[in-house]
């Protein structure tokens, strides 16, 4: 029972209709031609949405056997923490590249990545590092000149 | 015409754009070879490079990766039964096996030529078909541009592993689209309330995101090496001559399957993928002796990769005359053009005809350099897909965001490619294709113009809109183009039930 009122096909069909009907709402708000074609493409995109959400509900309510299945080697095979890590991950390297800019972040991140989540070696974790470091100073900095984003840290 | 030709080819000897093409055809060999990455991931990746860049510089390098990115994908296919992009899946049937018995260089040496003189070919019929779309495109007006854009996005949908779903992300596309001021209303639109987004969201941190961002985060996911079969150390590359030789031997299997894929290039959504599969089965159904196909016949491996390096002439002149893509890769190559300051569609072709033959030459010649440097290094380039990917992931990552920044020194452009790397996992994850997306937020804009040119020639009656016959032949073309999935998924029931 849980698999079935877990079914993430049936949870993202359903995000897609409240997306459908927020844009939808919002096109009404725009005057004039500045509206006219998004309506037309809401209404479309609502229409499709319904039409997922049909699906999914009547997959839901009535799974053959094979669909179960594949619901539950679905679940089995993907693993939501590992996914929310990757997320963590980069969520981190935007907060660090927010807070101390990109040639502080480069390393950091790299160097932490390999070392925790790769687990390889400290010489090697170095070594990978440095070379990310140096390729984004090398192409970015000298070659292309462009200034990087110092951090709100370190700005001023 | 033969005055840019010879301007262009003069453009590209020149020493740091002769560096450019090979670097473009080095990065697409690499990630060609690489399962899962591909051109779109490399263009993605090296669209930030190009910002200082001459236009014509930048589309040589996207030219060597485009020229490049099949050539190494047939290696892995070749020597792991790991297709190293989608369209190389067909060299697999026969260079695996090839692989099997030995002969992994004959394999090699055949792919390679076949793909090289492929791609020649595929140059070349662009080179003769592009005057005539110059002049197909002068009838098109408001409707038919469009009907035009609709039917590129229809088509590519419709191409998708799901339709309903890829319709849903076409919408997502559009409205991504809407986000910032509108020029014909004179209004901000989906902003929010926020800043940043009142100039929209620009084409590159979302494309850099899609692509490269989401990728390293299906990697992370997956884990491990990229390859996850073969064995490296048995590979062995020997007969490569024997495999150009056999490649030669077999002209008529080259011209075929150059053909069947600068035809299926024109046609948006198509892509290299059924090209090569189209030209693999037509070459063993055309075949005399087919017993050996399967097993390790070489004719397997020329027929597919002659295919999917050639379709890369058609699926520009879509891009290129209409400024319609017809794949992500086309997609991204289009977010550089416009990026440089170029907008495809008729003007680009009439009025830049320098740059658009420093493109057809580029692609000319990097499918020849891909071709050598594949030949001398195959038995090393292979032992990229068994780096751990937890070394490449954070390294690619950097790189993304810092690319996403370049273009506008903006720190918000770095959160957008970070959200569209999410958006685009999850996408993957939930099955609902990203392409659509992509190639709805790049017509968008054109669509909604046209739509509104087209409602105020018509004074709002579209009715009128049907004495328009290109108008009216897109149309259909629209109308078959959804059909098309429920049509194919009937015929293969019917045939199912009579085997």
């Amino acid at each position: 029972m849980m698999v079935r009122l877990l079914n993430s096909g049936l949870i993202v069909a359903a995000v897609m209709v409240l997306c459908a009907i927020s844009v939808l709402i919002a096109a009404y708000s725009y005057q004039g031609i500045s509206g006219t074609f998004p309506q037309l493409v809401g209404w479309i995109f609502l229409g499709l949405a319904l039409l997922e959400l049909t699906v999914q509900v009547v997959a839901v309510m009535r799974p053959p056997k094979e669909r179960q299945a594949a619901v539950e080697d679905e679940m089995a095979g993907v693993s939501v923490v590992k996914e929310l890590k990757a997320v963590g991950w980069l969520g981190g390297l935007l907060l660090a590249l927010y807070l101390v800019g990109f040639l502080i972040s480069t390393p950091l991140y790299v160097f932490a990545f390999l070392r925790f989540s790769g687990r390889l070696s400290l010489p090697m974790c170095a070594a990978v590092a440095a070379g990310a470091t140096a390729f984004v100073f090398v192409v970015f900095v000298q070659l292309l000149e462009y200034k990087l984003f110092p951090g709100v840290l370190l700005m001023g | 015409m033969f005055d840019s030709v010879f301007t262009a080819a003069s453009y590209l000897a020149d020493g740091m754009n002769l560096l450019f093409l090979l670097l473009g055809v080095v990065v697409g060999v690499v990630f060609g070879i690489i399962p899962g990455l591909g051109g779109a991931t490399a263009i993605a990746l090296l669209l930030p490079l190009t910002f200082g860049m001459q236009a014509e510089q930048a589309i040589t390098l996207m030219g060597g990766v485009m020229g490049a990115v099949t050539i190494g994908g047939s290696i892995t296919a070749i020597l792991l039964n790991t297709p190293g992009t989608a369209p190389n899946a067909a060299t697999c049937f026969d260079g695996y096996p090839l692989t099997r018995k030995g002969k992994a260089g004959v394999a090699i040496g055949a792919a390679v030529t076949a793909s090289s003189v492929g791609g020649v070919i595929g140059a070349l019929i662009l080179i003769m078909l592009l005057p005539v779309a110059k002049s197909i495109i002068l009838f098109f007006g408001p409707p038919a541009y469009f009907m035009l854009a609709l039917l590129g996005l229809t088509a590519l949908t419709a191409a998708s592993s799901n339709l309903l779903r890829g319709l849903i992300g076409a919408c997502l596309g559009l409205f991504i689209g809407f986000v910032g001021y509108d020029d014909l209303g004179g209004v901000t639109r989906y902003t929010g309330g926020i800043d940043y987004l009142w100039d929209g969201l620009s084409i590159v941190p979302v494309l850099i995101g899609l692509f490269a961002i989401a990728e390293m985060l299906k990697l992370y996911v997956d884990g491990g090496t990229i390859a996850k079969s073969g064995d490296m150390d048995s590979v062995g590359v020997s007969g490569t001559l024997e495999g150009i030789k056999s490649a030669f031997r077999h002209f008529k299997v080259i011209l075929s399957g150059s053909a069947i894929g600068s035809v299926i290039g024109t046609v948006p959504g198509v892509g290299g993928t059924v090209a090569s599969f189209l030209s693999y089965s037509f070459t063993l159904q055309t075949s005399k002796n087919k017993e050996e196909f399967g097993k390790g016949d070489v004719r397997g491996v020329i027929a597919p990769e002659a295919s999917n390096n050639a379709k890369d002439g058609g699926a520009l002149i879509p891009t290129l005359a209409f400024g319609i893509p017809g794949s992500a890769e086309m997609a991204l190559f289009l977010g550089v053009l416009v990026l440089h300051g170029m907008d495809p569609g008729p003007m680009l072709l009439l009025e830049r005809e320098f740059t658009i033959f420093v493109l057809i030459l580029a692609l000319l010649a990097a499918t020849v350099a891909s071709g050598i440097i594949v030949l001398l290094t195959a038995r090393y380039l292979i032992k990229v897909t068994y780096i751990d990917t937890s070394i490449l992931i954070p390294s690619v990552i950097v790189i993304s965001l810092v690319g996403a920044y370049a273009l506008h020194n903006s720190i918000g452009d770095v959160f957008a490619a970070a959200f569209f790397g999410v958006l685009g996992y999850l996408m993957h994850r939930f099955d609902y294709p990203r392409i659509t997306l992509v190639i709805a937020l790049v017509l968008g804009g054109l669509m909604e113009r046209n739509y509104f040119q087209t409602s105020l020639m018509y004074r709002g009656d579209w009715s009128k809109a049907f004495g328009d016959t290109p108008f009216v032949i897109l149309l259909g073309l629209v109308v078959v183009a959804l059909l098309m999935p429920m049509i194919s998924k009937a015929l293969k029931r019917k045939t199912g039930q009579k085997a």
